[in-house]
């Protein structure tokens, strides 16, 4: 058996160990953010260097599932330096934890397995758990109990139905499931799944604890739920939709056009009369993530017999702009936790951003860009994800859904401007913490934004190696 | 390697955030790095040059948009315009260090400038026509903000607004041409209709197949893109009011970034204008050699001495872009005459203007040449570097100017013998006179005679250090009329060189002197202080621009848009109420969504499984119907 493919995993795992070894020393987190960010690009290269097109086990390395472990690890090295500034206490546990829960998406983004997906995904739940009462706050005990309680139910929906899958099935590899036909029990399997990975997903009914848990976790740790936890149940949808039921269900297409409407408006809606600034990017989240289950609307739609489009493109198409929508949103939507930094606050209103830019100009100019692209305004990687997602469903033929997504995003408009408007015109003199580990990830992170936003070409090495 | 020929315009783009930040901790040191950069971007179009010694042509591409390719597209025109342009302007930049170097904001011009450049490099790369678009609008942004560089002066602000809104004009019919050609072309090429090495390697099989007449429709609108950006008549209005920036800015507006766009586009572009209906590049001709015409006209009776400069290059222009109609007849040797005095007109334009900055330093901003005189004395190196610059303009024999104008002006007696249209050969060599004329008159109030102000008897020469760069445009005014044919040759190999009898060569040469002749007599005579403004009507109409600005503020603007805008406004009022009213209304509903979010656990579960069991019944129903 060859070992070298899960290098990158090893990695990870040893050096958490290696982080709690210093911690018995000393607790200094700039040695151990150092220790971890450096492990995490180790990992980061060792993904990039892999050998391609491997199968082993119940794991795969082909392009496409390394794509997503190189977003998992982006995803983590966004919030080391920043969690410098918000996280108290004991620094070893802390980033060991984070290099475990990598390790836990990696197996996640490598594997085709539903039980090896479930252990994984279980692994990230259990450590966000502790990870958002990591400073034993009154706000962060509630937050962490209430994605605890919630997160269990979800959990139980996954297991009943991986139960329901193998059932029909007689197996949990999504690859073989392609020879079985349409069954019942197969169609009850695929419900609870989507119910159980859409609690994570924060989709229409299941988002209320992602408001509340947002708000009440430590900035870095809301930064990560809402981009890397969330990105990770949603290639998970991806993988099991696309692989798991390559049947004539249109009801996918059913059930995700309407959640996928009725999510965005709701979180676009809901954060218009918010003035809790955390929780405003909370329900942006939730509304960002009605866009992107629109991809899997059309990978429902495209199951209708009545479709005379060829399948295959226009679904490329579909993957292909899901996965540039990952990597912008992470560090869009990571960007606009990040900056919460700056707030030397628990408890953060829209008017604490007051006067940022006369304290500091460039700050205000990255959470300006983060803005912009959330809103999806050109030269910013938001723009750019929304026009190919939005394309991929009207050459899909759903260009209805596009229309409505559009409308959407004009609602926005009026919440995120306020952001701009606030940090740009009012004068105030608000204190900010202007540390160094708070403002460079920022420039850093609104540095990716933009180039992503011209980094075009990508999609078309995207729609290459989006075939699974 | 061809993608390292993407750095001709990256190059100057990184000095552009770089001097913005630098300036600010050390003004000192701003220029050196965009000087720098534009070496740079210098060294790589000569490692172009060498590649293309053994190649037909540079191009790489990447898809963009659905079936946009965005990338750069490098034969040897491409190569002369970019050398031109990296050359003039490292020149201009070095010299701006020295004339900017007392400006609080100079890292901000100096950031601005490489912007431009950055346009200009990749327009003139561009291998898609919607990049093309890009870059040309970034260099009309640019020059809004270099030309109202010193905002705080109410002119300068109002020039550049004046320089942005007309060229908007082109440009918005630019694109309605670039729309044509996509909608028509897409069934044709669907992978990508607006490339550029595509339109012009297959012009003759477009026309063939979307028939001449349309193809000229888009040819023309393209053009009026090209008549706007080149400041030809009617949309000349705004080079003379953008006179207003630093005088560095004009040097690059006029000589190597801007106005030489329009005649690289209609001479990049030139195979589909010469598929296109015969009518296309005769009415290319007809407009060059009018505007060659009347700027001259308007040039004589200027006092602002870069205001004489403006109207001189509005004629330049209009000489080159009736070298490119030409071809419609005398075939590829026209555009190799107009790119040719393209590149020395921007040497000698660059040199005037430089000079002219050289002397605004020395009287202190002061632009009225009738407050000038006796400065030959006082500034002899200016003076000598400006002579040399006037007598290239005017095509005098051992300059360049008398190799590229003169050649124009035979092109044109070429196309008269084919073509038995004589109107602009005519037009040319009457605005030879003018030429000369508005030139040395503009010489010899600045420079003979006694100074007729304080400020102009104190005038000083500044270190010749500071002048290395003009010494280097003169020189180069004086030799580079020894590359003529090699030039030609380079450019196409089917370039014939024109020697019309001799008598009719001598038409030009003779015209120009004639017009300096005139210049002196006006100067001697003092002409140009007994007409009065008030009593000669002709007088009146050329001080007035023949009341063009007039026409288009006055009337077109006040009479026609703003009523119609207020129009259109009371609508807007409307509109915008009803997006407030949209807006406080979502706000509420969403207030009320947001009563959802109690906070409570028991209810969240029993919101969950109600919203989930609803959901499902939904899908269900749906999924039954289907």
């Amino acid at each position: 058996m060859n070992y070298e493919y899960f290098y990158s995993i090893i990695v990870l795992g040893i050096s958490g160990f290696i982080s709690l070894a210093i911690g018995i020393k000393n607790n200094n987190k700039k040695i151990l953010a150092g220790f971890t960010s450096l492990a995490l690009i180790v990992s980061f290269l060792l993904v990039l260097a892999g050998t391609k097109n491997y199968n082993i086990l119940t794991m795969s390395f082909n392009s496409f599932d390394s794509y997503w472990a190189l977003i998992f690890i982006a995803s983590t090295l966004l919030i080391i330096v920043p969690a410098m500034n918000d996280i108290k206490g004991r620094y070893d546990v802390f980033y060991a934890l984070t290099l475990f829960m990598t390790l836990s998406m990696l197996i996640a983004a490598f594997t085709y397995n539903l039980i090896v997906l479930f252990v994984s995904f279980e692994g990230v739940s259990v450590i966000t758990y502790v990870l958002v009462a990591f400073n034993r706050t009154r706000r962060n005990l509630e937050g962490s109990l209430k994605y605890f309680i919630i997160s269990t139910l979800g959990t139980s929906f996954n297991i009943l139905g991986i139960s329901f899958f193998y059932l029909a099935t007689k197996t949990f590899d999504l690859f073989s499931v392609g020879k079985i036909f349409y069954s019942e029990g197969l169609l009850l399997a695929l419900v609870f799944i989507i119910i159980g990975f859409g609690f994570k997903l924060a989709i229409f009914p299941m988002q209320q604890w992602a408001i509340d848990t947002y708000d009440g976790a430590p900035n870095s740790i809301s930064a990560f739920l809402s981009t890397g936890g969330k990105i990770l149940a949603y290639m998970i949808l991806l993988k099991i939709l696309y692989l798991g039921f390559v049947h004539d269900y249109n009801y996918v297409f059913y059930f995700f056009s309407i959640l996928g409407i009725l999510t965005m408006t709701y979180g676009n809606l809901s954060a218009l009369s918010q003035n809790n600034l955390k929780r405003i990017f909370a329900y942006s989240s939730v509304a960002q993530a009605g866009y992107m289950v629109l991809v899997f609307a059309l990978i429902g739609f495209s199951y209708f017999p009545a479709n005379v489009i060829p399948k295959s493109t226009f679904i490329r198409f579909g993957i292909a702009s899901a996965m540039f929508y990952a990597v912008v949103y992470i560090f869009m939507q990571g960007g606009a936790y990040i900056a919460m930094n700056l707030i030397k606050k628990d408890k953060i209103m829209i008017e604490d951003l007051d006067g940022l830019s006369k304290k500091s100009r460039l700050s205000a100019f990255s959470l300006w860009i983060f803005m912009l692209s959330l809103t999806g305004i050109p030269l910013t990687g938001g723009f750019l994800a929304k026009y190919f997602l939005f394309f991929s469903l009207i050459v899909g033929g759903l260009w209805w859904l596009a229309v409505i997504a559009i409308l959407n995003s004009v609602i926005s408009v009026f919440y995120y401007f306020r952001i701009i408007l606030n940090s740009y015109v009012s004068e105030s003199d608000n204190e900010f913490n202007l540390a160094p580990s708070v403002k460079y990830p920022l420039f850093a992170t609104a540095a990716i934004t933009i180039a992503l936003g011209v980094l075009f070409f990508i999609y078309t090495y995207l729609i290459g190696i989006a075939a699974i | 390697m061809v993608t390292l020929y993407y750095f001709i315009f990256l190059f100057p783009l990184i000095a552009f955030p770089v001097e913005y930040v630098i300036g600010n901790y050390k003004s000192r040191y701003s220029g050196i790095f965009s000087s720098l950069m534009i070496i740079l971007s210098l060294i790589t179009v000569l490692d172009a040059y060498y590649y293309l010694s053994s190649h037909a042509f540079i191009y790489s591409h990447y898809q963009w948009f659905y079936n946009i390719d965005v990338g750069i597209y490098i034969d040897r025109l491409t190569l002369v315009m970019a050398l031109m342009v990296t050359s003039v302007s490292l020149l201009i930049n070095i010299f701006a260090m020295f004339y900017m170097k007392d400006d609080p904001r100079k890292n901000v011009y100096f950031a601005e400038t490489s912007l431009f450049i950055t346009g200009m490099l990749g327009l003139v790369v561009a291998s898609n026509l919607v990049l093309f678009f890009l870059f040309w609008e970034i260099v009309g942004l640019c020059s809004y903000l270099l030309i109202g560089f010193w905002f705080f002066k109410p002119n300068a602000a109002a020039a550049a607004k004046k320089a942005f809104i007309v060229t908007r004009i082109g440009d918005l019919l630019f694109m309605i041409g670039m729309a044509v050609i996509y909608t028509t072309l897409l069934k044709l090429n669907p992978s990508s209709p607006l490339s550029i090495p595509y339109l012009i390697t297959n012009a003759s099989h477009i026309s063939a197949i979307i028939g001449p007449n349309v193809l000229a429709l888009a040819a023309l609108l393209l053009f009026s893109g090209a008549i706007a950006k080149s400041a030809q008549f009617p949309l000349h209005v705004w080079l003379p009011d953008s006179m207003e920036g630093p005088t560095t800015v004009s040097a690059l507006i006029h000589a190597a970034t801007m106005v030489t766009a329009g005649i690289y586009l209609v001479a990049r572009l030139y195979p589909l204008y010469e598929f296109a209906a015969p009518y296309t590049l005769y009415v290319v001709t007809l407009i060059g050699a009018f505007t060659a015409f009347y700027a001259g006209i308007l040039a004589i009776v200027m006092n602002d001495i870069k205001r004489v400069l403006a109207y001189s290059t509005i004629s330049q222009l209009g000489y080159m872009l009736t070298a490119v109609g030409l071809s419609g007849i005398i075939g590829y040797s026209g555009v190799a005459f107009g790119m040719y005095h393209l590149v020395v007109h921007a040497v000698f334009k660059a040199l005037l203007f430089m000079s002219a900055a050289v002397i605004l330093l020395g009287l202190l901003e002061l632009r009225d040449i009738k407050q000038m005189g006796g400065l030959f004395k006082r500034m002899p190196a200016t003076a000598i570097l400006i002579l040399i610059g006037s007598l290239t303009l005017a095509a005098i024999p051992p300059t360049a100017g008398y190799f590229s104008k003169g050649q124009i002006i035979n092109g044109a007696y070429e196309y008269f013998i084919n073509s038995g249209n004589i109107i602009p050969w005519l037009l040319l060599i009457f605005g030879e006179i003018l030429t000369a004329t508005y030139i040395f008159r503009m010489y010899f109030l600045v420079f003979l005679g006694k100074p007729r102000s304080e400020i102009a008897a104190n005038a000083r020469d500044p270190k010749l250090i500071y002048l290395t760069p003009l010494m280097i445009l003169a020189f180069l005014s004086l030799t580079l009329g020894y590359i003529q044919k090699p030039f030609y040759k380079y450019l196409y190999s089917s370039v014939n060189v024109y020697t019309p009898p001799l008598i009719i060569e001598l038409i030009p040469v003779a015209f120009s002197i004639t017009g300096i002749v005139i210049a002196y007599i006006i100067y001697r005579y003092t002409v140009y202080k007994n007409i009065d403004i008030h009593e000669n009507i002709l007088y009146r109409a050329i001080k007035n621009k023949f009341y063009f600005d007039k026409l288009y503020t006055q009337y077109i603007a006040e009479r026609v848009i703003l009523p119609l805008s207020h129009i259109f406004g009371a609508g807007d009022k409307d509109f915008d109420r009803g997006i407030d009213g949209f807006g406080e209304e979502l706000s509420i509903l969403g207030g009320k969504l947001r009563k959802i979010e109690t906070g409570y656990m028991t209810y969240y579960v029993v919101f969950l499984v109600i919203g989930i069991s609803v959901i499902f019944l939904i899908v269900e129903l749906l999924g039954m119907i289907n």
